[in-house]
């Protein structure tokens, strides 16, 4: 029961946290986890089954985040979307679970929900180091790609 | 030369120019660094292309005299104007030189810096980078290439390194099982 309580308050501190003090990168993940989650209740199968198969709800709620994260992790000026990805992409990988010749409903539910506690403690330290850097240079970048041309060199 | 080109020198890359300046071959450095050779070759190659120079120890001239301007101006007191905003070393260099926080035009400094940098537009190259920070908490400059392979290459290391602890977990056990057996 503790890894529940502990879950929430991970999504709804480290989400605050984000959504009040992160730059855009950190904003748009701690959306995507509110909203992953939001979507994810009451699709799962009904209890007798759960986890016995695919789960599909929630393996296109997984896919989703997975193409969010590999989009932050080209466009946006940080690493951690880069882990974040990969740890979502295990997720996503999970699913492949119950088609092993030895399919285990318990492995395949810890499996699905074990990654999102790295993944919101990564964000809560992603915030932090962005509000640390925010401090030292005034200014924190967001996106590599800008669709404004870059300013000419100055000439002396 | 492009002002801002030192200023989108990676901490890497510096490195790099300031042993090379110390007329260390490539083998050197890379001995120092703990990389290897080809990895050495590719952040002068990157150097040289950010900087627009032909060869390696024009790259690192121009460096060299980039943080010389700076440690001049630091001799002063910090109360100069800034003669190139551009030329100035990556903020924890500045730190630990003027021993605590940086000064604010320094800050002005390195903060058009890091946006001047992270403008420049996604590129593709040869070598791949770590996808970590700096300790000065650098911003991500992987190329496009690296920043579309990495999550595929961490989601293998995660994978095999789970699957490794998972099997050498297993083993011990057996192998403690079977000790506790033999004595038994």
């Amino acid at each position: 029961m503790w890894h529940v309580l502990i879950f929430y308050a991970l999504l709804l501190g480290g989400g605050a946290y984000a959504l009040g003090w992160g730059g855009a990168p950190e904003r748009l993940f701690a959306l995507m986890c509110l909203a992953g989650f939001a979507a994810s209740l009451g699709i799962e199968s009904p209890f007798p089954n759960r986890f016995r198969h695919v789960e599909l709800g929630l393996l296109l709620v997984d896919l989703a985040m997975f193409c969010g994260l590999y989009l932050l992790s080209v466009f946006s000026t940080r690493f951690w979307p880069i882990w974040m990805t990969a740890m979502q992409g295990l997720v996503v990988l999970a699913h492949v679970m119950p088609l092993t010749p030895q399919p285990s409903p318990f492995g395949y539910q810890a499996l699905e929900e074990f990654w999102s506690f790295p993944q919101l403690g990564l964000l809560v330290v992603a915030t932090y180091r962005h509000r640390k850097r925010l401090a030292r240079l005034g200014t924190d970048p967001a996106w590599t790609l800008s669709f404004a041309r870059a300013e000419p060199p100055r000439s002396r | 030369m492009d002002a801002l080109g030192i200023a989108r020198l990676t901490e890497a890359q510096r490195v790099a120019l300031r042993l090379f300046m110390e007329r260390k071959t490539a083998k050197q450095i890379a001995l120092e660094l703990g990389i290897t050779p080809k990895a050495v070759e590719l952040r002068l190659k990157g150097a040289r292309d950010v900087l627009g120079v032909a060869t390696s120890a024009e790259a690192a001239r121009l460096l060299a005299s980039a943080e010389k301007n700076i440690a001049f101006r630091e001799t002063l007191g910090g109360s100069t104007e800034v003669a190139d905003p551009a030329l100035s070393l990556p903020p924890s260099d500045i730190e630990s030189k003027s021993g605590g926080a940086a000064q604010p035009q320094d800050r002005q400094v390195l903060s058009e810096a890091h946006t001047a940098s992270a403008r420049q537009p996604l590129r593709l190259q040869a070598g791949l980078g770590w996808p970590l920070p700096s300790e000065g908490g650098g911003r991500n400059d992987l190329g496009l290439a690296a920043r579309l392979l990495w999550p595929f290459l961490a989601i293998c290391g995660i994978g095999v390194s789970i699957g490794t602890l998972v099997i050498c977990g297993s083993l011990l056990s057996l192998a403690y099982v079977a000790v506790l057996h033999a004595f038994r």
